[in-house]
């Protein structure tokens, strides 16, 4: 990839923005740092400075007290020629004329000072030399000055200055390329990314993005859109399946439904017949209401934020009422159906919704089932609720036990018997809805649905 | 008003045209008379400026809605009974139309005969409300307090549903009642159940009362008449 290309979309990235920003902290903050040292360290060296330059001011003033040493100006004369590359030692007449020393004039200044040789701006430079030292007036009237050169000071200066720029520099260098690096990486992935979902929008919903398998933030990004596409894959093809069920599914409905109106326009002189297949006919029409009717109800129940009609719901008495219920219908049907059902099971819930997929359970018990016992039986199991519906078989075989929640799917053993094929569907939104979960079991030869309600509420 | 005997007077209001023609002429058809406003504020005019037996309101009205009309009526205390029209597949209607001060509700599309049910039943409900402790039906007698029933001085055992399914038909003697009503008033189920549940129970009334009593009105439900038994005795 040319750097002509890549250089202003990198600049403009976040994470190149980021280590820009970073980079200029740390460049601030370790300069701070760097003031902050000069500062002391200098205060220090001058205050020792101060300290060796006041105790040689009295050495001085000692060795001149003493008999024949030649007074100030011998004394001082003797210093100035011992005296190392540092040393500074000066004794000035009344006038400023300079007596003894290895110094130039200075303005008699009495206490702590410092010295340049050359007056201007740049004494304010740290590295400016100059002399630290203290002056006193003699009892004869002359200057004395004592002081040091502020050689070493500046070396300390500049050693500390250099140390902290070239870690400065150093590091700069160290982000600025390091995020760049990292910038092109990722860059590279979100680009790759986005070049997929621009693809995906372009043809075809059954690709997907790639994932390295290092477990980094892109992977987790991959993972979670791919699972997004997944959904919308699922979604796109459940509506496409729904509505071509739903336009299959009326399609034989319809078709009756024409049948009957024309041979009711045939038979127009006979009343009696007239009348039957205009019964009929409406019959027809009500079977095609009652479908759309539940698929609305799906569709409303399937859209409708949880918990937002739930109440407290006595689960076993609605248990127990439904069984009472629908005994006669199993009696009809051939079938006993018996209830063991714990007392005092509580959830929340909304009570019509419930009902109506527990109803549709025990129907498809008794009506899908061989004559026999028909159980319903409802128990506590740890969190949760859980509801059985037995019937003595066949049951639903395990390749199709996904298929059946789908709208209108009926097993081809069940073409014959009334029914729509909305049931179940209508079961697992319900379910879903509740945090349900719905499971088919084998039992004793039989058959069994279970429903895991979460309890409480 | 009067009630049973002559027909009801009915404010139908509905904005659809066709839906409101089509009740209108099977109300009038049945002996009733209605009065037909087609928006929330005419309906709401009417129905507090004139006197009525019944209001059969939709819910989806222009102007002002099925419940805020209801709503303001029950607020300035007037009482008529209130038959809310709603369309298929409203999951919470019902709850908030009965909230709102509505007697009864009917989900469009309907059977007339489910409509007609319903107007008959909420007419009488204004008109006769019955306080006896014991119902009776040609030789069937119910003792509501003791809750005990027999026919003909021989004591028949129902169980709690059976029990409660004849006190309902019992206090509709004479008129009839539909599935679904049986279904909400009975159970308290407001679903449609894919089978004939309530036949089977019918059935088994039946086998335990006589078969003479409960008969069935083809296409509409069900309705309990006693051979020997006037109407409203
Ligand atoms: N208890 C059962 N035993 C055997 N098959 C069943 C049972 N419950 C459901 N099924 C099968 O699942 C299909 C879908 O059920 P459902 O959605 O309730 O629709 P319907 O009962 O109207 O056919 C049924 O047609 C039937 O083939
Ligand atoms: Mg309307």
């Amino acid at each position: 990839m040319p750097w002509r290309h890549w250089l202003p979309r990198l600049a403009r990235t976040s994470n190149f923005r980021l280590v820009l920003l970073y980079s200029g902290l740390f460049t601030v903050s370790v300069l701070v740092l760097m003031v902050m040292m000069l500062w002391w360290g200098s205060a220090y060296v001058i205050q020792q400075t101060d300290e060796m330059v006041s105790d040689e001011l009295g050495d001085v003033q000692a060795a001149a007290a003493k008999p024949g040493a030649g007074g100030l100006r011998g004394v001082i004369q003797d210093f100035a020629r011992q005296a190392s590359v540092r040393d500074r030692y000066l004794l000035e007449g009344p006038s400023g004329q300079v007596l003894a020393g290895n110094m130039p004039h200075i303005p008699p200044v009495t206490g702590t000072m410092t010295w340049y040789p050359t007056s201007s701006i740049f004494n304010f430079w740290p590295l400016a030399s100059g002399v630290r030292g203290a002056g006193i007036r003699t009892a004869g009237g002359d200057f004395l000055f004592v002081g040091r050169s502020t050689l070493a000071l500046n070396e300390m200066r500049a050693t500390v200055a250099r140390a902290f720029l070239s870690v400065i520099g150093a590091s700069l260098l160290l982000a600025v390329t390091g995020g760049l690096v990292m910038t092109v990486g990722s860059l590279r992935r979100v680009e790759e990314i986005g070049r997929t979902g621009q693809e995906i929008v372009a043809t075809d919903l059954s690709r997907r993005v790639a994932v390295r398998g290092t477990g980094d933030e892109f992977d987790r990004l991959a993972l979670s859109l791919n699972a997004m596409l997944d959904r919308i894959q699922a979604l796109m093809e459940g509506l496409n399946q729904v509505s071509s069920d739903i336009a299959h599914d009326l399609r034989t409905p319809l078709t009756r439904l024409r049948q009957r109106l024309e041979l009711a326009h045939r038979h127009e002189g006979d009343p009696a017949a007239l009348r039957q297949a205009l019964e009929q006919a409406i019959g027809n029409v009500d079977a095609i209401l009652e479908t759309f009717a539940a698929l609305l109800r799906i569709a409303q129940i399937e859209s409708q934020s949880p918990g937002i009609a739930f109440t407290r719901l006595d689960v076993s008495a609605l248990l127990e009422d439904l069984v009472e219920f629908y005994t006669p219908l199993a009696e009809e049907y051939g079938h006993s159906l018996a209830g063991a059902i714990e007392p005092g099971l509580f959830a929340g819930g909304d009570a019509e919704l419930l009902t109506q997929a527990f109803s549709n359970l025990i129907e498809n018990a008794i009506r899908h089932g061989r004559p026999g016992a028909v159980t319903m039986s409802a128990r506590r199991r740890g969190d949760a609720i859980c509801v059985e519906i037995a019937d003595p078989g066949p049951g639903i075989p395990e390749a199709f036990r996904d298929k059946v929640f789908q709208r209108f799917y009926r097993l081809e053993q069940s073409r014959t018997t009334p029914g729509t094929g909305l049931g179940l569907s209508l079961v697992a939104a319900v379910a879903l809805m509740h945090g349900a979960d719905v499971t088919f079991a084998e039992h004793g030869g039989g058959f069994m649905v279970r429903v895991q309600l979460p309890r409480g509420g | 008003m009067n009630y049973p005997g002559g027909g009801m007077r009915i404010l139908l209001i509905e904005d659809e045209p066709e839906t409101a023609a089509y009740i209108a002429a099977g109300l009038q058809e049945a002996g009733h008379e209605v009065v037909h406003a087609a928006d929330g504020r005419g309906g709401l005019l009417q129905a507090s400026s004139e006197s009525w037996d019944l209001l059969i309101v939709d819910r989806m009205l222009p102007g002002l809605d099925g419940l805020g009309l209801v709503r303001v009526l029950r607020g300035c205390g007037i009482a008529i009974p209130v038959l809310f029209l709603t369309t298929m597949g409203g999951v919470g209607d019902r709850v908030s139309g009965l909230r709102a001060g509505g007697d009864d509700y009917l989900v469009k599309p309907f059977a007339f005969s489910e409509l007609e049910a319903r107007v008959e039943a909420l007419g009488r409900r204004s008109s006769t409300l019955t306080t006896d402790t014991v119902l009776r039906a040609g030789d069937l007698e119910m003792d509501l307090l003791a809750r005990s029933v027999s026919r003909g001085g021989r004591v028949l055992e129902l169980q709690r549903q059976e029990f409660r399914l004849l006190e309902y038909l019992l206090r509709n003697t004479g008129q009839v009642v539909t599935r679904t009503m049986l279904l909400e008033n009975v159970w308290g189920y407001h679903f449609d159940p894919r089978t004939n549940v309530v036949e089977s129970h019918i059935s088994r009334l039946r086998e335990k009362i006589g078969g003479d009593l409960v008969h069935t009105v083809r296409g509409a439900g069900y309705c309990v008449r006693a051979s020997d038994t006037a109407f409203g005795a």
